[in-house]
């Protein structure tokens, strides 16, 4: 089969693979295959055509109108915010990005092997949305979304650190954090799972409910819009995007997040109605947040409440509310710790 | 063992170690060759220490005296159990056994160069933390997937798929002459452990008064396992009402054993399809069986019929299911350079 240089060289050969990939994770880098400048390289060698310019105008024309028709909601969304321009060049990209990188439908529809990440959950990666410089979305009342998902990150650490499992926080006062920042806090902490949590802001104010995201394209004007928005100040750029889509939508870890995000929205419409038994439940989405991308481990978006509308805002006020919505939050954490999630949802997204 | 020591840089103990979730198994370069039970164990009391004269116990010497003792198996699906310090310090007491046997870190100052086999799919945060575990006890380490261990050793690099079926986990890996990808390699973590567990309630069910643990369990399997037509009846002894009565368990234990079949034949040949066309064949022909899994009885010829519907391959259950991991660790640990071990110094 094989000559008797063949093997040596082969040995060789695997033996250096072996040892990058060791000094890789003694480095907390990535593996070679995800890091930008390898995955750029691929990327182009692999898809070129798809880069040819007639593509690339039409897309960024159809990707700059949809910009446009959000924009409006946006700038409601983040009034007060002091870095507008950049806000607005983020969220374009985004949408761009999303737009211009076609998916393979077979990548997504590749099965993954149940017991693959089924190897325990330890630590968790808590983000408390926003903070320092960006408030986040704002209630008329004067409450900020920064000031919420830090409260409430805190005490859903506490409750993670009482049932015996590590909790990682991005931030844990008023910092301002970028989200490249965020996702490198996160990968350093080496948390099993990412949870970010945010309060939403929707328009009309009538409009309210709990969403709950992972990462994957959305193909819908609305949850770009809420994409948009999280992901400004992220310093990505269309080509990073593109890139860092290309390679995670056909991630192992979509499944496991998908299925996280599914016990946490499970838990989280569970237990408000037991307080607000008309809150909508606006289902599982997928979106390209930025901090979903670049983390390592199956990451979700809960946006658990909206802000944006008075009654939810004066809920939210109350310590009571914001304690059942973290003791939501981490009864969804273990129910995806104990696989509690059977029932598997078709979302529109993938049919 | 072998007569001689290799040499290596630096006068450097190589080691290749097969961590596994029910036995580790050790190969050195001076020679040595263990197998222990994943055990580790603490006197749980002043009269335990008193009556076992010893601190600690592992392997099967703790599983013996596991009443008077706070047993601990550190491992868990071919992973270090994370969150619990007295796991990590019964993960680190494992290693320091396993050195001891082979000479390593006995007031030698000798350096030990580890390689260090673990589930294919394992993430790299478990990686990370099993680096962090093994901190102080090696030199260096380096941490490979135990399948490609096993192809290393056997010099099976190309066109083969190697199905190391441990205790926590099934581990799938084939090999295309290079690193393996994670698109190479799967994990089950159907396994013995599994294979113990639906043997265990079976045989509750059939026999409600019959008095068992899970560690006779594992004897019973291990020396009765088979799928497919039993080679003879299955006949254990277990107490009924204090009482040793011997109890028929073929049916149950064919049922047990049969219940990883379907999840490995389907696993394998997902992996198989994914073979560029022109080399199916050859990986077809050339399937490894390895680790404990392996012995059990005619699992071999029954992935050949499984094969069958492909066309047809061949199925070769290793010789020493044991120890072939923990030689193609050594095999590695001997071929890498200094100038490799440097990097991954702890």
């Amino acid at each position: 089969m094989e000559s008797s240089i063949q093997p040596n060289r082969l040995k060789a050969q695997v033996i250096r693979a072996a040892v990058q990939e060791n000094a890789d994770v003694i480095a907390g880098r990535l593996p070679a295959p995800l890091r930008p400048a390898r995955r750029l390289l691929l990327a182009w060698r692999r898809r070129a055509w798809m880069l040819a310019l007639p593509a690339i105008v039409v897309v960024w024309a159809s990707v700059a109108n949809r910009t446009d028709a959000v924009q409006p909601a946006a700038t409601a969304a983040i009034a007060g915010e002091p870095e507008k321009p950049r806000r607005d060049a983020a969220g374009r990209d985004a949408n761009r990005a999303t737009e211009a990188a076609p998916l393979d439908p077979s990548l997504l529809s590749r099965p993954v092997a149940a017991g693959a990440l089924a190897l325990g959950v330890h630590r968790v990666v808590l983000d408390a949305g926003h903070g320092g410089e960006h408030l986040g979305a704002s209630s008329r009342s004067g409450l900020h979304e920064k000031d919420l998902t830090l409260d409430l990150a805190g005490r859903v650490r506490q409750l993670l650190i009482d049932r015996g499992i590590e909790v990682v926080m991005t931030r844990t006062g008023d910092q301002t954090l970028s989200l490249r920042q965020r996702a490198e806090a996160a990968n350093a902490g080496r948390g099993d799972i990412f949870v970010s949590i945010h309060l939403n802001s929707l328009q009309p104010a009538s409009v309210r409910g709990i969403e709950t995201f992972y990462l994957g394209p959305s193909g819908r004007p609305e949850h770009d819009e809420v994409a948009a928005k999280e992901n400004e100040h992220s310093g990505y750029s269309l080509a990073d995007m593109r890139m860092l889509l290309d390679t995670i939508y056909a991630d192992a870890r979509r499944h496991e997040s998908r299925r996280l995000a599914e016990t946490v929205q499970r838990a989280l419409v569970a237990r408000l109605r037991e307080q607000d038994a008309g809150i909508p439940d606006r289902g599982v989405k997928t979106a390209p947040f930025i901090v979903l991308v670049a983390t390592e481990m199956p990451a979700i978006l809960a946006e658990v409440s909206a802000l944006s509308n008075p009654r939810d805002a004066a809920r939210l006020a109350t310590p009571g509310y914001r304690q059942t919505i973290a003791e939501a939050l981490v009864s969804g954490v273990q129910d995806f710790i104990d696989h509690k999630d059977t029932a598997e949802r078709k979302h529109p997204s993938e049919s | 063992m072998k007569a001689e020591e290799q040499s290596n840089g630096n006068g450097a103990l190589c080691v290749g170690i097969d961590l596994g979730t029910s036995r580790s198994a050790i190969s050195s370069s001076n020679g040595g060759q263990f197998a222990v039970d994943s055990f580790v164990g603490w006197p749980a009391d002043l009269v335990a220490r008193k009556v076992l004269k010893r601190d600690l116990l592992v392997g099967r010497d703790a599983l013996e005296n596991r009443t008077m003792l706070e047993l601990h198996r550190p491992l868990e699906r071919g992973l270090l159990k994370e969150g619990s310090d007295r796991d990590l310090q019964a993960a680190r007491e494992l290693l320091r056994h396993l050195l001891s046997l082979v000479g390593g870190k006995n007031g030698k100052n000798r350096p030990v160069r580890a390689v260090v086999g673990v589930p294919a799919a394992t993430m790299r945060t478990n990686k990370q933390y099993l680096r962090n575990a093994l901190s102080g006890v090696v030199d260096s380490l380096m941490i490979v997937s135990e399948p490609f261990a096993v192809a290393y050793g056997l010099n099976a690099l190309l066109h083969t798929l190697v199905i190391d079926i441990g205790a926590g986990t099934t581990d799938f890996c084939v090999m295309k002459g290079r690193y393996p990808t994670d698109e190479d390699q799967r994990s089950l973590t159907l396994a013995g452990d599994s294979i113990d567990a639906h043997l265990q309630n079976a045989v509750q069910a059939k026999y409600p008064k019959a008095q068992f643990t899970v560690f006779m369990v594992r004897e019973w399997k291990e020396q009765h396992s088979f799928v497919g037509e039993p080679p003879a009846p299955v006949v254990v002894t277990a107490p009924v009402d204090g009482v040793p009565t011997e109890l028929d368990i073929t049916a149950e234990m064919r049922s047990a054993c049969e219940s990883i079949v379907a999840p490995i034949v389907e696993t394998m040949i997902d992996l198989l399809t994914q073979v560029e066309p022109e080399f199916q064949g050859q990986v077809r022909n050339h399937v490894i069986l390895a680790g404990g899994g392996g012995l059990i009885r005619n699992l071999g010829p029954t992935l050949e019929k499984a094969l069958d519907r492909l066309g047809g391959g061949k199925v070769t259950v290793t010789d020493s299911p044991m120890f072939v991991g923990s030689d193609g660790g050594l095999a590695i640990a001997q071929d890498a350079q200094d100038g490799d071990w440097e990097r991954l110094k702890h």
